[in-house]
């Protein structure tokens, strides 16, 4: 009896060990389950070629359309006004670097209106604005305008240790280095219309960047302006208090730096009013350059660049010669994979378990 | 001349990689029940609704932190010329392994290939074969019988003990729902060859 008793019990536990009997535990889930076969291949290779060739075309018409005039001034270009027959370059290395300031004129001839917006940029060559050490020399807590010493990040750019002992502001690297020269266009004898507002990003000027209260005596008393540059930050722009100290365009787009050694930086944006309403007018111009940045001892470049947009951006040709030659590669794979997927005829591959069973019919009724 | 900064460079890069990885997991997957869909799509989707998030200019002023990357999502996402990229991208690390797989399915099929094409594709050519089959297999199961009926009469002895009239053991053959074949079993001829020895 007590064994008997013990096997009932036995009986239902292992019944109940047993999973449910639903879909998902007995895997039967419906599924749906692909398999690439010709007729589903061969539409995909075709379809893409034939999308990515006319996406490719229009890329590129688009890119054509983007005017662009590059100007590198670093060395040869800019001869300086006041010293005789030496370089701006030049005149900065015989001064070594002491902050002294050379201007040169460049004239040059757009050969091609520029219709609609245009844009001015400077452009550095061989600059690493993404070294690692140098991305982190920042304190960003500072460009809020919060109160506190400037971050260790900072280092060695963190406070004026060997004169006064204030913090710097702004401190770090980045801001250190900020891009100083002065670019300005004539056209003829007249002065091209620019505006130095909207080129940073909106959102950064919106929340990242802030003055402190107090901003005047901020930057002037409490805090000393970084080692290479010539005026305190609440002197970049003083025709405009939002433009001014910590929120000065320039130095916000100055502030992000850049992915690649080559970059470009958004610098006056064309102002269209009288003659330059509908853009730049071809003809005959002078830049102007205040030649403050040294670049040559490390065999880097400056380069002043107009050029108009589209929808894409700017000029970049790559992208649609990319799409091109992707198409162009998907229409042969197309075609060479149809003419295989109909010449060769592979030995009955499938009749797997059809071909057992006939070879087992000519067993038995022979 | 680039004009991209380091965190859309890097954020661009991110995002890639993550459409591309999942597609090609997608490629390899066989069956495709609703928790797989709801996995792959789900993870792109929350992958960039996370960083729109995290990277929005609202974040930021709530939870009061300044970082790198605020606004870089915006910048990013909302730009054609992404788009274009990440399409491009995909197409040119995706169809590699589609060719190769593709190749390797219809010209070079293992076993296993050609045991998934013959469950999902060959049913008619499979329904055709098997009622012909059976046609051949019920004809043959009434010349077994009529010999064995033979053998209870006078003069088939030798006939059946000739061996000529014995149904050979099927070495290939499985009970399969397909086929629906029944067995020839061996000891049926083993009983007639003994049974043939005693008259």
């Amino acid at each position: 009896m007590p064994g008997q008793g013990e096997t009932e019990e036995d009986h239902e536990q292992q019944k109940s060990k047993k999973p449910a009997d639903t879909a998902f535990k007995q895997q039967r889930l419906p599924a749906w389950q692909p398999i690439i076969t010709a007729n589903t291949a061969l539409p995909v290779f075709l379809i893409i070629g034939l999308t990515f060739i006319p996406i490719g075309i229009v890329l590129v018409i688009t890119s054509e359309r983007v005017l662009e005039h590059d100007i590198d001034y670093t060395d040869t270009n800019c001869m300086s006004t006041t010293a005789a027959n030496t370089t701006c370059a030049q005149a900065l290395e015989n001064a070594n670097y002491t902050g002294q300031t050379c201007t040169c004129r460049i004239n040059f001839a757009l050969d091609k209106s520029f219709d609609g917006d245009v844009y001015f940029y400077y452009g550095l060559i061989n600059y690493y604005q993404n070294h690692r050490r140098y991305v982190r020399s920042r304190d960003d807590n500072q460009l809020l305008g919060k109160e506190g010493a400037a971050a260790s990040e900072c280092q060695p750019f963190q406070k004026n240790s060997t004169g006064s002992g204030k913090d710097y502001a702004p401190c770090g690297a980045i801001a250190n280095s900020k891009f100083n020269d002065t670019l300005s266009l004539l056209y003829g004898s007249e002065n091209v219309s620019v505006t130095n507002v909207g080129i940073a990003w909106s959102t950064d000027k919106a929340v990242k960047f802030k003055n402190p209260d107090n901003a005047s005596n901020y930057f002037t008393s409490t805090h000393d302006k970084p080692p290479n540059w010539k005026v305190t930050a609440w002197e970049l722009d003083e025709s405009t208090s939002e433009n001014n100290g910590y929120q000065n365009e320039d130095f916000i787009v100055w502030m992000r730096t850049a992915a690649m050694p080559t970059f470009r930086k958004l610098y006056r944006k064309l102002l269209r009013n009288s003659t330059f309403q509908n853009g730049l007018p071809k003809g005959d111009y002078t830049l102007v350059v205040t030649y403050n940045y040294p670049v040559t001892s490390f065999a880097g470049r400056k380069q002043f660049i107009i050029s108009t947009t589209s929808w894409m951006g700017g000029k970049n040709p790559f992208l649609g010669w990319s799409y091109i030659a992707v198409g162009i590669v998907c229409m042969i794979t197309f075609v060479v994979f149809f003419i295989l997927h109909k010449t060769w005829k592979i030995n009955n591959p499938f009749t797997y378990q059809m071909a057992s069973i006939q070879n087992n019919q000519r067993i038995t009724t022979t | 001349m680039t004009q991209i900064d380091l965190q859309s460079f890097g954020f661009i890069i991110g995002t890639i990689i993550t459409v591309v990885v999942n597609l090609e997991n997608a490629l390899e997957i066989w069956y495709w029940t609703k928790f797989y869909h709801g996995t792959l799509w789900m993870t792109i989707i929350i992958y960039f609704l996370f960083y729109m998030v995290a990277y929005s200019t609202t974040f930021s002023k709530i939870f009061r932190v300044n970082f790198d990357y605020v606004g870089v999502a915006q910048s990013v996402l909302f730009t054609g010329h992404f788009w274009l990229v990440l399409l491009l991208i995909c197409a040119i690390l995706l169809l590699p392994v589609y060719c190769r797989e593709f190749y390797r399915i219809r010209f070079q099929p293992n076993e296993t290939d050609k045991a998934r094409i013959n469950q999902k594709y060959r049913h008619e050519e499979k329904a055709e074969f098997i009622t012909e089959f059976r046609q051949k297999v019920q004809l043959k199961k009434q010349l077994a019988r009529s010999s064995y009926a033979f053998a209870q009469e006078e003069g088939w002895g030798p006939l059946i003990t000739s061996g000529r009239m014995q149904v050979r053991p099927n070495p290939y053959s499985r009970t399969s729902h397909d086929l629906g074949m029944l067995h020839a079993s061996p000891s049926h001829s083993d009983n007639l060859r003994n049974l043939a020895e005693t008259l």
